[in-house]
C-alpha cells in the first residue's frame, strides 16, 4: 500500500515536471548498476518498469509527438553505460528491459540487446503473444522508450561553450570597466557612447578570438572525459560524469 | 581500410611519451586504445542486423565476459552429451565453438591486430583448419584459445583476460553468448515436453511442439541498401505469426533508429576528440598527441 502511495506521488510529481519539458518517465526507467568495490560501480543493463497508466500516458505521448524528459544525471549514467563496459572497455552491447506490473507482480516481457557494431536482439516472451494487442503496445512502448533514450545521447557541447565564449568576453569588458565609473560618470555623455561602443567592439572582438580557441577547448574537454572514463582513479571517473551531464545542450 | 588502421597503430606506438599535464603515460595509452577501439567499432560496421526472438522466460541475466568464454569454451562432444543436450542442437552448440575459435584465429592473422602472431599465418598457410576447411569437426580441431578452465599458468589467465579486452572480440564473444542463451533455453524446453509427453519420439514433431527461444525473422540492412530478410521454417505454423511479423517489422524500423542515435555519440565523441582546431598550439595542455592522429 506504501508504495503505492509513493507511486501516485511519483506520478503527481512526474506531472508537474513534464508540462513543459516532455513527459517525465524518470521514476519508470532504471539503470541497473552494480557496486563492485567502495568505488567502482559497473553498469548492466537499462530497465523500463511500466504499468498500465503510464502504458497510456506514453502511447499519449508518442502520438502527439512528445519527447520524454531526460534528467541530465540520468544521461550521464546513459551515456556512461554506452561507452563503458566493466572497469574500463568499451562497451559491446547495450541491454534494455521492459518490465510490467500487475496485480502487485512484475514481469520482463521484452529485452533488447543493441550492439555497437549493429547487431540488434528483441526478445518477447512467449505468453505474451497470446494477448495480441497489448503484446503490440508493449513492444512499441519499448521500442520507443529505447529510442528515446539513445536519439538524446549526442553530446551538443559545442552550442555550450558558444555560451561560454559570450559569458566570458562580457565577463572580461566587465572587469576592464567597472574600476573606472565613478570617473566615467564626470565625463560628458557624447564621450561615454563613444566608450559604450568602443566596449561593444571589444566584446564582439574578445568573443571571437575566444571561439578560435573553441575547438581547442572542446577537444581538451573531450579528451579528458574519456581519459577519465576509462581511468582506475575514482576521482578522475567523478569528473569524467561531471563533464558528461554537463556536455547537455 | 587496412591502411588507416595501420596507420591509426603506428600513432599508437609512437606515442607513447609522456606528454600531457596531469595525465599518466600508460593513461594516455589507455586513452589511445580507448579511441582506437571506438574508431574500430565504425570501422566493423558492415550491416545492421536485426533478430526478433520468442522465449519462454526473460531472465535478468548479465553479462560477464569470462564466464561467457568459459561456457563456449568447454563445449565439445563429451560435454555435450553430459551435459544432455539435446540431439537436434547439438549441432548449433558445436558452430558457437568453431565460431569463438574463428574470431580468436582472425586475431592472431590480422597484421594490425595486437594479437598479431606470425607463426599462426605460416601454419595457417598449410594445414590451418578453422580458417580454410568449413566441414571441420570438433575433434580435429587444435584449440589455440587460451584455456580458463585448467589454465597451464599465470600466463594463461592473463592472455585469456587480455582478449576479453579486446573490444571486437567482446562484440563477437556477446552474441555467441546470446545465442547459446538461447540454446540452453532451448534444450531444457525440449526436454521438459519430452518428459512431459514421452510420445514425442520424433524429433521434428517435438521441434514443432517447442515455440520458444528461436529467432523467428532476421532482417539485415547492408551498407549498400540491399535488405535480406531470414525467416525460420517455424513460423510458418506458429498461431500468433502475424503478431511476431509486425513486432519484427517494428523491431526493424526502431532497431535502425535506436542504432542510429548510440553511433551518432560514438562518432560525435571520436570527433570532437580528435578534430582540430585553429588554436591548436596555444594550450599547453593540447599536447602533441592529438595533431598527430588526425
Amino acid at each position: 500500500m506504501q508504495s503505492l502511495v509513493r507511486h501516485h506521488l511519483y506520478r503527481r510529481r512526474s506531472h508537474k515536471a513534464s508540462d513543459q519539458q516532455g513527459l517525465n518517465l524518470e521514476p519508470y526507467i532504471k539503470v541497473d548498476k552494480e557496486r563492485i568495490t567502495r568505488t567502482r560501480v559497473v553498469f548492466h543493463s537499462i530497465r523500463f518498469n511500466l504499468d498500465k497508466d503510464i502504458l497510456r500516458e506514453i502511447q499519449q505521448a508518442k502520438e502527439t509527438g512528445r519527447h520524454i524528459y531526460i534528467s541530465r544525471e540520468l544521461l550521464a549514467d546513459v551515456r556512461y553505460y554506452a561507452l563503458i563496459e566493466g572497469e574500463n572497455h568499451l562497451q559491446s552491447g547495450l541491454t534494455f528491459y521492459t518490465y510490467y506490473l500487475r496485480g502487485g507482480s512484475e514481469e520482463a516481457l521484452m529485452r533488447s540487446v543493441i550492439s555497437t557494431d549493429g547487431d540488434i536482439f528483441h526478445q518477447i516472451k512467449s505468453d505474451c503473444l497470446e494477448r495480441p494487442n497489448f503484446c503490440r503496445q508493449i513492444a512499441s512502448t519499448h521500442y520507443w522508450l529505447i529510442d528515446q533514450l539513445l536519439g538524446q545521447l549526442r553530446l551538443r557541447g559545442l552550442l555550450r561553450l558558444n555560451l561560454l565564449a559570450w559569458e566570458l568576453s562580457l565577463l572580461i569588458v566587465a572587469a576592464m570597466v567597472i574600476p573606472f565609473v565613478p570617473q566615467l560618470m564626470q565625463i560628458n555623455l557624447w564621450m561615454l557612447l563613444a566608450l559604450v561602443v568602443m566596449l561593444l567592439l571589444l566584446s564582439i572582438g574578445l568573443q571571437r578570438l575566444l571561439r578560435l580557441f573553441l575547438p581547442t577547448v572542446g577537444r581538451w574537454a573531450v579528451r579528458q572525459l574519456l581519459s577519465g572514463l576509462i581511468s582506475r582513479k575514482p576521482r578522475s571517473k567523478k569528473i569524467a560524469k561531471g563533464i558528461l551531464a554537463w556536455l547537455v545542450a | 581500410m587496412l591502411d588507416t588502421r595501420n596507420r591509426k597503430r603506428k600513432d599508437a606506438t609512437d606515442l607513447a611519451a609522456p606528454n600531457s599535464r596531469g595525465v599518466t603515460p600508460s593513461l594516455e595509452r589507455n586513452l589511445d586504445e580507448f579511441l582506437k577501439s571506438l574508431g574500430d567499432v565504425l570501422i566493423d560496421i558492415t550491416a545492421l542486423e536485426v533478430n526478433t526472438m520468442v522465449v519462454e522466460q526473460i531472465t535478468g541475466e548479465k553479462f560477464i565476459p569470462w564466464e561467457a568464454y568459459r561456457d563456449i569454451y568447454a563445449i565439445s562432444e563429451v560435454y555435450l552429451e553430459q551435459q544432455g543436450i539435446h540431439k537436434s542442437l547439438c549441432d548449433r552448440y558445436i558452430k558457437l565453438r568453431k565460431n569463438l575459435e574463428l574470431e580468436y584465429t582472425l586475431l592472431l592473422t590480422d597484421p594490425t591486430s595486437e594479437f598479431y602472431d606470425p607463426t599462426v599465418v605460416n601454419s595457417a598457410r598449410e594445414d590451418d583448419q578453422i580458417l580454410t576447411d568449413p566441414t571441420l569437426e570438433l575433434p580435429e580441431l587444435q584449440t589455440r584459445l587460451p584455456d580458463p578452465i585448467k589454465p597451464s599458468s599465470l600466463e594463461e589467465i592473463l592472455k585469456v583476460r587480455k582478449v576479453l579486452s579486446d573490444s571486437r572480440f567482446l562484440r563477437s564473444l556477446r552474441k555467441m553468448s546470446e545465442l547459446k542463451t538461447a540454446l540452453d533455453c532451448r534444450n531444457k524446453a525440449l526436454h521438459r515436453k519430452q518428459d512431459e509427453q514421452p510420445g514425442y519420439a520424433k524429433s521434428d514433431v517435438l521441434q514443432k511442439a517447442v515455440t520458444t527461444d528461436i529467432i523467428y525473422a532476421q532482417t539485415v540492412i547492408q551498407l549498400d541498401g540491399d535488405i535480406i530478410n531470414r525467416y525460420s521454417q517455424e513460423i510458418i505454423d506458429h498461431p500468433h505469426r502475424d503478431v511476431i511479423l509486425q513486432l519484427h517489422r517494428e523491431g526493424v524500423t526502431a532497431g535502425e533508429k535506436q542504432w542510429r542515435g548510440l553511433l551518432e555519440f560514438i562518432i560525435g565523441l571520436v570527433q570532437a576528440s580528435l578534430q582540430r582546431g585553429l588554436g591548436k598550439d596555444l594550450f599547453p595542455w593540447t599536447s602533441s598527441k592529438q595533431q598527430t592522429q588526425k
